[in-house]
């Protein structure tokens, strides 16, 4: 409890962003009408073979379709099941904003003016307060981006795991988290021929680690949805890209 | 307030201005940031999250913003550092005028505050969707269950969304919002005022008021909708309407002649020329059907006589016709039936014809109303109009007195609700209407929801067997058009799944453990809906009939010979569809011809073992590819072929519609063929 309190001392900046955020965009949500593929979503939801009908026979990535399945089957409301999921991931993204700003420029007022100006966006408010997939892609590929950062930074394993970790869920919730993906590989790259031989190895070894994470989570949820339900998104995927 | 907005849209602009001053402040030697690993980083994921979707957004044209956000994101992040930037560069110009009023402390959070305000106006502006609330508030608070909503706007998604499950979605706006496929919104109207229980609403979208109505109107011969509520949003106009029940305008059109007619005609015929064709509008009876009615040839036709239109195609080889007529108006529901004779005499150079037509309805509604109008000349110099019960009498002809008019009043409407299971012809669906002496016959509108006419005639156990998809729809679509015609039908569905319409010999035992309690008397044999030579290229078809055809036909036989009180229906699939690319089904293709060439000898060789002789006369062939798709009999009469298919096993609403109707038509037929009876000499 001690060390909660203390943490929250420290970083008293990250909650009060997450609780405005949140706050902004579920006052938004009021009497204003879901976007009308999160009624598709919605819809293919509640259907019993949704997943069938759209999502893993198709190339759209079966996360989400899957949190509002599991919704379905615990008899929780569809909608504000994703809803809520859109809120969290969306105040989560204005977070994500504040500590990239933050470990770039290593300025408070830099990060808060990106976290305020991240905070009330249209765009990024409109997207959070309906069931889309948009949110938690980008809080993802936020993340993921900030974890890239202390990767290239600090060289530290932990940072490439919840790369790997991040970049794998962010291909899961929408098809062009594939972006991370590239990232990497261009990274691999500078690292090899721009930085100087000394770190090269270590560099290295943890773009590997964060790519062999990301194959393992995403192979894994694959199979997991192959046995599940017999459709092979990935190769829907593939095809697809 | 305007005004704000704009101020709030301009800083809301500046800030994209910012990241490039950004880049600046990178190269100025005070504000560099440390190029750090991690700002390499970023700078590598910003490039290729930019370049990614410009190339693949711009490739594919997508006009999405949220696609675009991710780029926002990494715009967002340096913008401060440019704010921060400006803020320097500024107060080393206006050095005394920044030192004046301490501006150096406090231009980083006013622009930051200034820009958030902005985009937070733009975010909570008003969309203009409080009519949706409305209209869903309004239907939500009117509605039965099993309500159904014909959208044009665009809206009903959300409509249906705030009203849970009671309501079902009909929308005819396709992808722009510009354009509405006229066609889809004239059949989801026809298909939902006929066959939905609940009410169904229907909702406009039009930038003249009244447009759609109108079209809507002309196309129908009437407008069977009540105006419910309005409401204008920019430059459109929202209205709501509710289906009154009223699916024929009997009223207005008044063709007493049509309740029952004969007439006869004479025709001088060419001997030389194998057709004559024949003008139903010759027929005074005829030119009494509005335009926007059709006339459907009961099952079909036939070599011997086809229906076009109104024209009526005879084979004048044959010495003798009769064909029959059903009679339906715009929105399908069919009011009368007709049968039309025809004789050759021996030299062939005169066609003898008549015409009878009779005017009762196909169906009764379990409940209907009547609006009775007052003809003009009873009404004229009696105002103001003080009616008593006395004054008029309402009546079904021939019937005791059902109902009457109790309190005084001054409308010239009344709607009367009889019971359900009434026996139709007794009320005649017209009335008697007595004032003062002077007698007028009106007849009477229809609501939706019936029970069926005849049912005590007309009560069927079917029993449907479906070989190749398992389909509920089909039971249902079925159900509903038997309905329709005042049929109620007990059907049980079964499902043979794996057979195929080669492989159905096999199944004797299931049939026969079906029928052995005697309950069944009518058997639909669904042989397929679509291509059941899906696994057999062309070449291997001729083959696999002929080693299979010699069973089928001893399996039509035994089933005549053991099932003899059992009416069987085999229902013929339809040909494959042109151009499937995965059978390579191109129209040239030569695997399409050659599909279709196996079809038509499928029909011919079933035929021909079925015309054998009396043996197969309780086995029919239900063969839904001779209907044809086009759309001439129900729009506009304008001839337009739809296509049956949406995919190779899957039927468009046209050929769904074409599906029950085949049946319905089969069913309704009698054993004997009553219907295109020919003779030759």
């Amino acid at each position: 409890m001690k060390q909660l309190v203390q943490w929250l001392k420290n970083h008293w900046e990250m909650p009060a962003i997450f609780a405005g955020s949140f706050l902004l965009r579920f006052f938004y949500t009021f009497g204003r009408l879901p976007h009308r593929d999160a009624l598709f979503y919605v819809e293919a939801a509640r259907e019993k073979d949704g997943a069938a009908v759209y999502g893993p026979s198709d190339s759209l990535p079966p996360l989400f379709h899957y949190i509002l399945v599991a919704a379905n089957a615990f008899s929780l409301p569809v909608y504000e099941t994703g809803l809520a999921v859109n809120l969290l991931a969306g105040s989560a993204v204005v977070v994500g904003v504040y500590l990239i700003s933050l470990e770039l420029f290593a300025r408070k007022h830099l990060a808060w003016g990106a976290a305020l100006l991240a905070a009330t966006h249209p765009g990024l408010i409109e997207y959070s307060a309906t069931a889309m997939r948009d949110a938690p892609y980008h809080c993802c590929f936020v993340f993921a981006v900030y974890f890239g950062i202390r990767l290239a930074k600090y060289q530290t394993v932990g940072s490439a795991l919840m790369y790997g970790v991040l970049g794998a869920l962010a291909i899961l919730f929408r098809k062009e988290g594939v972006e991370l993906l590239v990232i990497l590989i261009v990274w691999l790259g500078v690292s090899v021929f721009v930085f100087p031989q000394e770190n090269r190895l270590r560099r290295l070894s943890l773009v590997f680690i964060s790519t062999v994470t990301f194959f393992l989570i995403l192979i894994s949820v694959c199979a997991g949805i192959y046995f599940a339900d017999k459709s092979p998104w990935l190769f829907h995927l593939v095809g697809k890209l | 307030m305007n005004g704000l907005l704009m101020l709030a849209g301009l800083l809301r602009a500046t800030f994209y201005i910012l990241p490039g001053l950004a880049v600046l402040a990178f190269f100025n030697r005070k504000n560099r940031p440390a190029m750090s690993d991690g700002f390499l980083f970023f700078l590598i994921g910003g490039i290729i999250c930019f370049s990614a979707r410009a190339l693949y957004g711009g490739f594919m044209g997508l006009a999405i913003s949220r696609y675009y956000l991710l780029i926002v994101l990494f715009l967002l992040i340096p913008a401060p550092l440019g704010v921060d930037f400006l803020g320097d560069f500024l107060s080393s110009r206006f050095k005394q005028f920044w030192t004046r009023y301490r501006l150096s402390r406090y231009f980083f959070y006013a622009v930051i505050a200034f820009g958030c305000a902005g985009q937070l106006c733009k975010a909570y502006r008003s969309d203009q969707q409080q009519h949706i609330f409305d209209f869903a508030e309004y239907i939500g608070g009117h509605s039965r269950p099993d309500s159904v909503i014909v959208d044009t706007t665009g809206g009903g998604k959300w409509i249906q969304f705030r009203l849970g499950n009671s309501c079902r979605l009909q929308e005819t706006r396709v992808e722009n919002e510009a354009y509405l496929d006229w066609l889809q919104l004239l059949e989801a109207v026809r298909q939902e005022t006929l066959f939905t229980k609940g009410d169904v609403w229907l909702l406009l979208r039009e930038k003249e008021k009244g447009t759609l109505e109108k079209a809507l109107s002309r196309h129908f011969g009437f407008f069977p909708f009540d105006f419910c509520m309005e409401r204008d949003v920019r430059k459109w106009k929202y209205r709501l309407f509710r289906f009154n029940g009223k699916t024929g305008d009997s009223v207005r059109r008044n063709f007493p002649s049509a309740v029952s007619a004969e007439e006869s005609k004479q025709y001088a015929v060419d001997p030389a020329r194998q057709k004559f064709t024949l003008n139903l509008n010759d027929f005074s009876v005829f030119r009494e059907f509005p335009a926007s009615d059709f006339i459907q040839l009961v099952r079909g036709g036939t070599d011997a006589a086809s229906l076009s239109g109104r024209m009526v195609s005879l084979n004048l080889s044959a010495a003798r016709w009769k064909l029959r007529f059903r009679i339906l108006n715009s929105l399908a529901w069919p009011y009368a039936e007709a049968v039309l004779q025809g004789e050759r005499d021996p030299s062939g150079r005169t066609l003898r014809v008549s015409l009878s037509v009779s005017g009762r309805l196909s169906q009764v509604p379990a409940e209907y109303s009547m609006e009775l109008l007052l003809p003009e000349v009873l009404v004229a110099g009696a105002s103001p109009v003080k009616w008593t019960a006395a004054d008029f009498v309402i009546a079904p002809l021939e019937t005791p007195l059902l109902c009457s008019f109790e309190k005084e009043d001054k409308q010239s409407s009344k709607e009367v609700t009889f019971s359900p299971g009434q026996p139709p012809e007794d009320l005649q669906l017209a009335c008697r209407l007595s004032f003062y002496g002077t007698e007028t016959r009106q007849r009477v509108r229809l609501r939706s929801g019936h029970a069926g006419r005849n049912s005590r005639n007309r009560s069927w156990n079917i029993l449907f067997v479906n070989i190749f998809y398992p389909s509920d729809r089909m039971v249902g679509e079925l159900k509903s058009e038997l309905k329709k015609h005042g049929v109620s039908a007990n059907m049980e569905l079964a499902e043979w799944k794996g057979a195929s319409l080669l492989s159905l010999p096999k199944y004797r035992k299931k049939l026969e453990a079906a029928l052995s309690d005697g309950r069944i008397d009518t058997v639909i044999l669904n042989l397929g809906q679509c291509d059941v030579f899906w696994h057999l290229q062309y070449w291997e078809m001729p083959r696999a009939w002929n080693q299979e055809r010699l069973h089928l036909e001893s399996f039509l036989r035994y089933l005549h010979q053991t099932f003899p009180q059992v009416r069987f229906g085999l229902v013929l699939p339809l040909p494959p569809p042109p151009g499937e690319s995965a059978l390579q089904l191109g129209t040239s293709s030569l695997n399409w011809f050659e599909r279709r060439r196996g079809y038509r000898n499928l029909k011919e060789a079933l035929t021909e073992t079925l015309a054998e002789g009396a043996p197969h006369s309780n086995i029919g062939i239900v063969d839904i590819s001779t209907q044809g798709v086009d759309r001439e009999d129900y729009v506009t009469h304008s001839r337009q072929t739809g296509v049956p298919y949406v995919s190779p096993v899957e039927l468009s609403e046209q050929g769904w519609r074409k599906w029950r109707e085949a049946l319905t038509d089969w069913l309704l037929s009698e054993n004997e063929s009553h219907n295109s009876l020919v003779k030759n000499d």
